[in-house]
């Protein structure tokens, strides 16, 4: 299923949070929605999953109109069939684990093999053996998944995340990006992920789309927004970025502290050292603007270092 | 459908604005109008003249005399009490908590009843103690109405105090106590000046309490002939010759009073109470006492136990088992019969009993749904929810008496309409009315403990709105809707305002008929049924903390 947004404004009293959004998701693509806090991210999934209002425009599943404005087309969420995976798990603390889960087909009284359907969703989060355990006696990774069992059970079109994994440590992050990942893969639905973490957006998406204040700085593939920022907003808020000027950037590893032919160099100063492990992170003024550059090995505050840039990978606006 | 929604929404809100309107607000309007209109003409002049009357007057000087008074004798009782329980090794002991609560949860008729059966000529403390000859009896003047008020609200005070002193956290004495403060210096410099708004809070509330108090100035303050604005009141409402006029003025000095507190009480929370959050979370902290402090405060706390709890229900259970009360407490002189009598004698009491049960029954029932309801419904609906909020929790901020004598004004206006008037039905709306602010207030709270995005998940999932309602709003708010139904409950079962001036005739409450026997000169019975309603009404408590209380998820 693709979701359409056309012509998208919400406005909380007054105050127009999402303005003329023009957004289209695409069928079977794992889309993520990526942006600083307050840009509207939440606000976006909350739209689609009929949960707010907006303010004017349409929102198309497919050909179905679920949202307009003008037509006063408002399908509430309940029939919307989505999927929603919420940042605080939002389990019902009162259900057991298959309780959860079977919720929605109870509510739909699409109760025919319900036991089964249950289980199978179980299953594929890997929480079987968990049914009859209440919310409260799992932890916190669990409790996402059988957030995402829940989510799954009614084979929805398409599946909402809102910072699934923020209120989860490292590891576990770690571990649920590669499931979740797998999980809409073999489902083959459309999934629309939120998230402020750069790193989550790369490594799962189909499509990043950056927002800021409430509009779309850029959308593409995770590697064209990576390396063809399209302004400098989305140059700063993905990945490292040093800058020659206002309007022009390169991205540290297009660098090197080598000599290397055609590439231009430019002497610095190093202002600070941070060892990584793999390696060492150096804080260089260039000129009066800090740069960030990798190095194998330690340099001394206050010695010069040349660093020497490919022109062909700097970035301008 | 946008649209529509909103329209829908729009007409749900109004109509509950409505329903308040006229429940609530239109009997406050009542009083007002009943004071100023005569012959349909506004005439401030009569309303005026009610109030300089000499009199009401003294009424009123009364009035303010007595709740000043509260207010000091109640601050010293708790003060010590708060600190001890907040700060020494007795704050270990939770069961304190709870017993030090009784007075505040004993009807206030009952314990005044108490104190006269003790104190009155050749009662209960002229017989144990006979060498102090009729010193008891100086028991009855303004001092001894003071008394049995002020412990009747200390507990409330001492709460308050206690919690403020909690919220204060060991770190800022032990940060002054390491810049060298002593406990004095401390107490002074750093404790009294972060308690003074929280002083203020409960010292207004106290004063209003106390203003709006009918029970006990009934029952002591008419025998001392100590008259305040609720027993004026009353008087002028239900005794020949009925004057609703001088009722309707005297409520609408008193309302206004008490508004002025509120607003005090409201302006002091907001501008002097500090937000005293942050850091690790509070470990225990209790101040290191030698051990003769210790023992001063234990006995402090004994006596006040002994005195706001023994005496009252010492007083109470022996009228209830003495036979004749002219032998008085004598071996041999003790029976069960008036505890019989309560069932067989044309069993009147019974009857009070059923009709309390009853009235308790239906009006907590009726109040916890409307107040679900209302909160629910209202749970999104900005200004809206404003507004009705203030209408529906308005009552509790009304003396009883006052919204009893509106409701009173207006259902008689409009008997032609709806003839509920002088019916147990009115008695029961009465009761919705004025318990709606526990239920609301209970449920808020719950739902407020439940986020948004458990409902939101429901409605995902594929619930619609009253799937999601039975199946996620309400299990997870159950136990507070089952709170506020016990409150009501039990705060109906003995109410003793509104059943005294509102049952239809020869229609008695656990309240009416324990005053009518009680100033019949059936004291014993009296107090049989007295103590039979603080047990029922102490056993539902105990099952409120112990099994709703309890969180299971
Ligand atoms: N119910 C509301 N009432 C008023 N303003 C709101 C409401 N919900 C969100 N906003 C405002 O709308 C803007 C966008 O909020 P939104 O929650 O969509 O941000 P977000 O991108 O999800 O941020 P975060 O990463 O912090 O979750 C914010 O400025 C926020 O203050
Ligand atoms: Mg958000």
């Amino acid at each position: 299923m693709f979701i359409d947004m056309r012509n998208i404004s919400k406005s909380y009293d007054k105050v127009e949070v999402i303005k003329d959004l023009n957004l289209k998701i695409e069928d079977k693509e794992f889309t993520t929605l990526l942006g600083p806090s307050g840009c509207g991210k939440t606000t976006i999934l909350r739209m689609i999953a009929g949960l707010e209002t907006p303010t004017a425009g349409e929102i198309y599943f497919d050909d179905k109109c679920v949202f307009s404005d003008k037509e006063g087309i408002n399908v509430p969420p309940e029939k919307r069939n989505i999927g929603f995976v919420f940042q605080d798990f939002a389990l019902w603390p009162h259900l057991t684990v298959f309780e959860n889960v079977a919720f929605g087909l109870r509510a739909r009284r699409d109760t025919k093999n319900i036991e089964e359907r249950v289980i199978h969703a179980l299953k594929a989060v890997r929480l079987g053996e968990y049914r009859d355990r209440y919310p409260s006696q799992l932890s916190g990774g669990q409790q996402q998944r059988v957030g995402f069992a829940r989510a799954i059970v009614t084979r929805p079109d398409c599946i909402l995340f809102d910072e699934p994994l923020s209120a989860l440590d490292a590891i576990l992050r770690d571990e649920m990006r590669v499931e979740i990942k797998r999980l809409t893969a073999e489902l083959g639905v459309t999934a629309v992920f939120v998230t402020h973490d750069q790193m989550e957006a790369m490594s799962m998406s189909d499509r990043i789309v950056v927002l800021n204040k409430g509009a779309i700085e850029q959308q593409g593939k995770p590697e064209e927004i990576y390396q063809r920022p399209r302004t400098p907003f989305t140059a700063k808020f993905i990945g490292k970025s040093n800058w020659l000027d206002q309007n022009a950037m390169f991205r540290p590893e297009t660098a090197s502290l080598e000599k290397k032919d055609g590439y231009k160099v430019y002497r610095t100063v190093v202002d600070g050292v941070q060892f990584l492990g793999e390696n060492y992170q150096l804080y260089l003024d260039a000129g009066g603007k800090q740069w960030i550059m990798e190095s194998p090995c330690r340099y001394d505050i206050g010695s010069d270092v040349s660093v020497y840039i490919n022109e062909d990978q700097i970035v301008t606006f | 459908m946008n649209r529509t929604t909103d329209k829908k929404q729009t007409i749900v809100y109004f109509t509950i604005f409505v329903i308040l309107f006229a429940l609530v607000i239109l009997p406050i309007i009542a009083v007002f109008s009943e004071a100023v209109i005569v012959d349909g003409r506004f005439d401030f002049s009569n309303a005026l003249q009610t109030i300089i009357d000499k009199e009401n007057l003294t009424t009123i000087t009364n009035s303010l005399l007595l709740g000043v008074l509260v207010v000091i004798v109640s601050t010293i009782i708790s003060t010590p009490l708060a600190l001890l329980l907040a700060r020494t090794r007795y704050a270990r002991w939770k069961w304190l908590d709870v017993v030090l609560m009784i007075p505040f949860m004993t009807p206030p008729y009952i314990s005044s009843m108490g104190w006269i059966l003790f104190m009155q000529k050749r009662g209960l403390f002229q017989q144990l103690f006979p060498w102090t000859g009729s010193i008891s009896e100086s028991f009855f003047s303004l001092g001894g109405l003071v008394l049995v008020m002020s412990f009747h609200v200390s507990p409330f005070m001492t709460t308050m105090l206690k919690n403020a002193i909690l919220n204060i956290g060991m770190n800022l004495e032990e940060s002054a106590a390491v810049s060298g403060a002593g406990f004095l210096y401390r107490l002074r410099r750093v404790m009294l000046p972060l308690l003074t708004g929280n002083y203020a809070i409960a010292m207004l509330l106290v004063f209003v309490k106390t203003l709006s108090e009918y029970g006990t100035p009934s029952t002591l303050g008419n025998r001392i002939g100590f008259y305040v604005f609720t027993t004026d009141i009353h008087r002028y409402a239900s005794t020949a010759p009925i004057d609703f006029g001088k009722a309707s003025s005297l409520s609408g000095v008193l309302v206004v009073i008490c508004m002025i507190m509120w607003l005090a009480q409201s302006y002091t929370t907001s501008k002097h109470t500090y937000n005293l959050v942050g850091g690790k979370g509070k470990k225990e902290s209790l101040y290191n006492c030698r051990r003769a402090t210790e023992l001063i405060g234990g006995i402090y706390i004994f006596l006040i136990i002994a005195v706001t709890i023994g005496v009252p229900y010492f007083s109470v259970i022996a009228t209830s088992l003495i036979k004749l009360r002219g032998y008085g407490l004598a071996a041999g002189n003790f029976t069960f019969q008036h505890y019989v009598e309560l069932f067989t004698n044309n069993s009147k009491g019974w009857e009070a009993l059923v009709t309390s049960t009853f009235l308790a029954v239906v009006s907590a029932t009726i109040a916890s749904i409307m107040g679900t309801l209302i909160v629910v419904l209202i749970k999104k609906a900005g200004n809206w929810k404003k507004v009705i909020e203030g209408e529906a929790l308005l009552p509790e901020m009304l003396p009883n008496i006052v919204l009893v004598i509106g409701m009173m004004l207006f259902w008689n206006k409009i008997y032609k309409l709806l003839p509920l008037y002088n019916t147990l039905g009115f008695l029961v709306l009465v009761y919705v009315v004025m318990f709606l602010p526990y239920s609301i207030q209970y449920v808020s709270s719950a739902i407020m403990q439940t986020g948004d995005s458990l409902m939101e998940a429901g409605k995902v999932c594929g619930g619609n709105r009253s799937y999601v309602f039975l199946h996620v709003t309400l299990p997870l708010i159950m136990r507070g809707v089952m709170q506020g139904w016990m409150m009501i409950f039990i705060i109906v079962f003995r109410e003793l305002v509104a059943a005294s001036l509102i049952s239809p005739p020869n229609v008695q409450t656990v309240s009416t008929f324990i005053v009518r026997e009680f100033e019949q000169g059936s004291a014993s019975v009296a107090m049989a049924m007295a103590l039979i309603c603080v047990v029922i009404t102490t056993t539902l408590l105990i099952i409120l903390n112990n099994v709703i209380g309890k969180k299971k998820y």
